[in-house]
């Protein structure tokens, strides 16, 4: 049995009209729109999804913070949806909480907010002493046991929050942008220490962000949430390297270096010559070593221009370009052998049709601009799919088109980085 | 010019104390009374702790209705209100009756105002560690807007000891009356600019020590 269990939850609010009262003409607008969803005990889980996706409503219902509309909700094989009030407090003690803006009492100094769950619990004051100087111990923060939240920096404030959270020995930490406030090295720490929490008191963590950055360092799972639905789920790696729908590819983008777009490729060509393929590598697929072995083997020489490989959860994932050079059907063979074993595309139509595009611009731009600067406009990330090369032309249409269906996400790269997925998904299923 | 000052300094010194008897006890139940009401207001918004339409826009409505009713007529107006709680429609009692009720509906409007300076969030926290509606408001939101609350009621005692200077209506003593009755009507200057500057040093020591109490919860 899981830990957390969601069954087709749904949780709507009453629609408003622009500055208006609650209508009743109007349809209730579903935040939460069907989810079903298990988080194992011991595991860190993560649930991404940009801003309005639903991801802090859906957090909000696990703890009973918010009533569910219609559906079921069990934590421990407790079915929140049916308990009381009374019953809800008790409830909520078993599973803590932080915040992004961390929720501090600042009334109370570090010492009084540890104190204040074990207040509630009716922990003897004696042990909770001791309990409080042991949180402290662990997050690292003894010194500042007297301070109050303003004189902490924001990592201090969430070790303080993620201790409190703690104090009464939850099963279950729910982290709602735990790090979205902080910055990136004080975000590294802070889930440094998620991780230990899981690790070393085995509580489990929902981690809810809409940072891949976050997801790839900390959870195992997670689940891709876009308008009050999941719409992919898995295991981290798999996301990372199988990403299935758009909103999942364009929250790797933004985490995995993507492959070129067709103007850079043909300016490595022009600067490598050969033949572009790029190859991903999988840990369950040809490794690297194998794979230039049999390129050397059709007398092929390859050299590596672009991407590198990836730690996902302690597994590598490589994405790379090579530039191949020898005999053009040497490199026929090879691609034609390799390609049942490993995905590789050959990207030869695409740098060619990049290099038109760069000779219909003014020559002096194409030349002088730096690389990266040439580069800026959108950086369709398409040819990883192996369909990608058999359709050059239509690619742009296609890309336009699969980002008019994608809704905007504030702190995501604009939709012109999503890879053309709708139609290249269907390519490749039907493949 | 000639002034009777030296004769009324036994006066003076009795309508003092009976404007500070006033005032504290006027402040004391108006706060205690304006506190709940502002509680009842801010929790009962939508999206609040006890959140209850019904009983939101019945407070809210009661607020509204009585809070800019001028002093002076609002005096008259519970007179016989006051006569069923006090005993008496007149006098110290009927006063501290009608500004108490005043105070009220003015305090509760204040700690309505400054409770919302409290962040939501640590109400939502203090939820989610499994606190009761009513602890959450005893040992959180309280506490978290005790600074802005301090100086409310400084504010509030203020606008407590302008209004008791119209005691004299029903009767009533205090420094407002006394000002009135053998400065304003004696057309003794002398007497009157001497009540002005006890009042100002009574409001000036109030703020001051409301000022003082605010900043050290605040640790500014």
């Amino acid at each position: 049995m899981a830990l957390v269990e969601l069954r087709d939850v749904v949780k709507t609010f009453p629609a408003r009209a622009e500055g208006r009262k609650a209508s009743k003409a109007a349809p209730p607008i579903r935040v939460i729109d069907g989810v079903s969803l298990d988080v194992e005990e011991g595991e860190i889980f993560g649930l991404i999804g940009c801003s309005g996706a639903g991801k802090s409503t859906l957090v909000r219902l696990i703890n009973a913070l918010a009533p569910v509309t219609s559906g079921s909700i069990r934590v421990a094989g407790t079915e929140v949806t049916a308990l009381r009030e009374k019953e809800l407090r008790q409830l909520r003690r078993g599973i803590g909480m932080i915040f992004q803006q961390f929720n501090l009492f600042s009334s109370r100094t570090v010492w009084g907010n540890l104190a204040y769950p074990l207040e509630i619990a009716g922990t003897p004051e004696a042990e909770q002493a001791a309990r409080i100087s042991e949180l402290l111990n662990f997050v690292g923060l003894v010194d500042k046991a007297h301070s109050y939240p303003e004189q902490l920096s924001g990592g201090q404030k969430q070790r303080v929050g993620i201790a409190r959270a703690l104090a009464t020995r939850p099963r279950l930490l729910l982290a709602d942008e735990a790090t979205s406030a902080l910055d990136p090295e004080t975000t590294g720490e802070v889930l440094a220490l998620l991780r230990r929490v899981n690790a070393e008191l085995g509580t489990t963590v929902i981690v809810i962000t809409h940072e891949m950055e976050v997801v790839r360092s900390t959870a195992s799972r997670v689940a891709v949430l876009d308008a009050g639905q999941i719409v992919e789920e898995g295991s981290v790696y798999d996301l990372f390297t199988r990403p299935r729908h758009p909103v999942t590819s364009k929250y790797v983008g933004t985490a995995v270096r993507p492959t070129p777009d067709a103007d850079a490729l043909a300016k490595l060509s022009a600067r490598h010559g050969g033949r572009l393929v790029a190859v991903t590598l999988r840990e369950d697929g040809l490794s690297q070593g194998k794979l230039f072995g049999r390129l050397y083997g059709h007398g092929l020489e390859a050299e590596l221009v672009h991407g590198g490989v990836e730690d996902i959860q302690g597994r590598s994932f490589g994405r790379l370009v090579l530039a191949l050079h020898g005999d053009e059907a040497a490199v026929g063979e090879a691609l034609a052998e390799l390609s049942g074993q490993v995905e590789i595309t050959d990207l030869a139509p695409l740098a060619v049709s990049g290099a038109t595009a760069a000779a219909l611009s003014p020559p002096n731009v194409a030349d002088e601009a730096p690389a990266g600067l040439a580069a800026a406009p959108p950086p369709a990330e398409a040819p990883r799919q192996p369909a990608a090369a058999v359709l050059p032309e239509g690619l742009v249409a296609a890309a336009a088109a699969a980002c008019a269906a994608v809704p905007a996400c504030p702190d995501v790269p604009a939709c012109p980085d999503v890879p053309a997925a709708p139609a290249l998904v269907a390519v490749e299923a039907a493949a | 010019m000639t002034t009777r000052l030296p004769d009324l300094t036994g006066l003076l010194g009795q309508a003092l104390v009976e404007t500070l008897y006033i005032v504290a006890i006027s402040l004391a139940v108006g706060t205690v009374f304006g506190l709940a009401v502002g509680l009842g207001l801010y929790t009962t918004r939508s999206g609040g702790l006890y959140a209850s339409r019904p009983v939101f826009v019945t407070l809210n409505f009661l607020v509204n209705f009585f809070r800019p009713i001028p002093f002076v007529i609002f005096i008259g107006a519970v007179q016989p209100l006051a006569r069923l709680v006090t005993g008496t429609g007149i006098g110290n009692p009927a006063i501290i009756f009608a500004l108490s009720l005043s105070a009220g509906f003015f305090v509760a409007r204040v700690v309505e105002q400054n409770l919302f300076s409290v962040d939501p969030g640590v109400i939502e926290a203090s939820r989610a560690m499994g606190a009761s509606r009513l602890k959450t408001i005893a040992a959180v939101l309280i506490p978290e807007a005790l600074g802005p609350l301090v100086l409310g009621l400084t504010f509030s005692f203020v606008a407590v000891v302008d209004a008791s200077a119209i005691a004299g209506v029903l009767g009533g003593g205090g420094l407002g009356n006394f000002s009135l009755q053998y400065g304003f009507r004696q057309f003794d200057w002398a007497v009157t600019w001497t009540t002005v500057l006890i009042i100002v040093a009574i409001v000036q020591l109030g703020q001051l020590l409301g000022n003082t109490v605010s900043r050290r919860l605040l640790r500014r």
